[in-house]
């Protein structure tokens, strides 16, 4: 059984073009790459140089290649190829994607590069309230292409990266594309959320479970 | 967009209507109630809801074939073109304050003169040893998210509904053999999906049989029926109906049925007036996308009404 295609590539592209144009103050993204991976290069780039083109230049496309620019890829630990980071104001990580930010992974994506933008971030408040009491923790969020949850998941945790003033970072993994690490944690499942590499979230949870989770009491 | 923009969202005022849910019914509600000029609010835990998951969705009147996100994309498009606010919360509490309910999230306030619950269902457990053990572990609920994790395997769908049989389908697509296992004598599918399903070559149903444990090794690697016999399998996809996620109504007084349905009358009005309900979450016997908008537009209706007769100015 086949699914007939209905236009709805063109409702996101749609989308894309609108979303992007809300883009306030200039937001950098650098893309790691490895020249020799020349598939999967080449698609994260042209998915990114499309965002590029669509964001009346607010959206700044920093390209860094495996064998120019060992410093930068040390400095932020850059372990695999493509791996896109997005930057906050003052250069810090936020959100670390192993994942092409294509299909339903676009709206979280750049519901990210909004807030970075200065659009404002819904759970921003109760972070700051709750900033003292928040741990340090690397959020990874395992997901799949198909999955329904996961953008909303993915849009989550990537805000609540944005908003707590580097307390929290994101890491969106698909494990389809980078399935050592879904054997690491055994999981056949997505979304699957390992915070600080312990217990793991199962399934969609709402903002005040994961809040809880990253709590220190 | 998931709308965490509060750009458009103003939280001292008091909505007209606050719908609660992210799915076609709680989206159908707030566009119409959009287009009686009422101040309208989503506020939702999953965008998208439980149709979202589905793979490919043919019975939705004037699409003939698409899958459950490509509809919700549909949904949201129309959603975003009236400008209508969605947040990503989970309203924890509702009262009644004066002339209008104040709804609270973890995060935030909410003011609102009626309320629309639209908050759909969750996958029904099936309660046996191994289910949780192995959850994640070859245990699924949504084939469309973990089907690709299982190429080339063997799995089975515990349930005989048209979801069980939708779920089978999908995964037959991918897999190397899909049992289905089921208590009953006959698929209670559609028609035009049992078809499918009984002239797949990759399919067999196993029937009057259930499975009463998942066994394992760190992942699934059987199940065990009621009859003593032993099947080996890499994954389990459990598709035997929803619960009602009617917990935030139970908690304010409003009515629901032994299978914690929301109870509604023709006008999708519950027994507190100004608290509507809608969809999977209500007391309708079809659980169908296309009769949980028409029950969101009621609810839109009877609380433009309802909105309308507190002489509020719009």
């Amino acid at each position: 059984m086949k699914v007939r295609a209905v236009p709805v590539s063109y409702i996101i592209e749609k989308m894309i073009k609108q979303e992007l144009a809300k883009l306030k103050q200039p937001v950098m993204l650098k893309l790691f790459i490895d020249e020799s991976k020349e598939l999967e290069t080449k698609k994260t780039l042209s998915i990114l140089k499309s965002y590029e083109e669509n964001s009346n230049n607010k959206l700044n496309l920093d390209i860094i290649t495996l064998s120019k620019s060992t410093d930068i890829i040390e400095r932020y630990q850059i372990e695999r190829f493509p791996t896109i980071l997005l930057i906050d104001a003052e250069g810090n990580e936020c959100i670390r994607y192993l994942a092409a930010p294509q299909g339903s992974e676009v709206k979280p994506f750049i519901q990210s590069l909004q807030v970075l933008s200065g659009r404002k971030n819904y759970y921003e408040e109760t972070l700051k309230k709750n900033l003292d009491n928040i741990k340090t923790s690397t959020i990874k969020v395992l997901v799949t292409k198909s999955c329904a949850y996961c953008p909303e998941l993915v849009n989550m945790v990537s805000q609540f990266a944005l908003g707590s003033s580097s307390k929290v970072k994101a890491e969106i993994i698909d494990i389809l594309e980078n399935p050592d690490i879904g054997d690491q944690y055994n999981t056949e499942t997505v979304p699957y959320i390992v915070i600080n590499n312990g217990e793991p979230l199962i399934g969609l949870i709402s903002p005040n479970e994961l809040l809880e989770r990253i709590l220190k009491v | 967009m998931f709308n965490i923009d509060m750009e458009g969202i103003d939280l001292e005022k008091i909505y007209d209507l606050i719908v609660l849910g992210g799915g076609p019914t709680a989206i159908g509600c707030a566009i119409y109630a959009k287009r009686f000029a009422m101040d309208v609010l989503i506020v939702g835990k999953t965008f998208g809801g439980l149709i979202a998951t589905t793979h490919v969705v043919e019975n939705y009147p004037a699409i003939s074939s698409i899958s459950g996100q490509g509809l919700m994309d549909m949904f949201k498009e129309h959603m975003d073109s009236l400008e209508i606010p969605y947040i990503s919360d989970e309203i924890k509490s509702i009262e009644k304050v004066n002339d209008h309910f104040e709804l609270h999230s973890f995060f935030q306030n909410f003011k609102a003169y009626s309320v629309c619950i639209a908050t759909g269902s969750v996958r029904k457990k099936l309660g046996i040893p191994g289910e949780e053990e192995f959850a994640g572990k070859g245990v699924s609920y949504c084939a469309t998210c973990d089907g690709p994790f299982f190429k080339e395997k063997v799995v089975c769908v515990i349930g005989g509904s048209d979801s069980a049989a939708k779920e089978a389908l999908f995964l037959a697509q991918n897999t190397k053999k899909v049992y289905i296992i089921y208590r009953g004598e006959d698929l209670r599918a559609e028609p035009i999906n049992k078809k499918r399903v009984l002239e797949s070559d990759k399919i067999e149903i196993i029937y009057k049989t259930n499975v009463i444990e998942i066994i394992g090794e760190g992942k699934v690697n059987s199940v065990i029926f009621d009859n003593g016999k032993r099947l080996d399998i890499d994954g389990v996809f459990i598709e035997i109906g929803s619960i009602p996620n009617s917990d935030i109504a139970k908690r304010i007084g409003v009515d629901t049925n032994e299978r914690y349905e929301i109870k509604i009358n023709r006008k999708s009005e519950t027994n507190i007036p100004g608290i509507y309900a809608a969809g999977d979450v209500a007391d309708a016997p079809f659980k169908q996308a296309i009769i949980g908008v028409a029950e969101g537009v009621i609810a839109a209706y009877s609380a433009f009404d309802y909105v309308k007769e507190m002489n509020i100015e719009y």
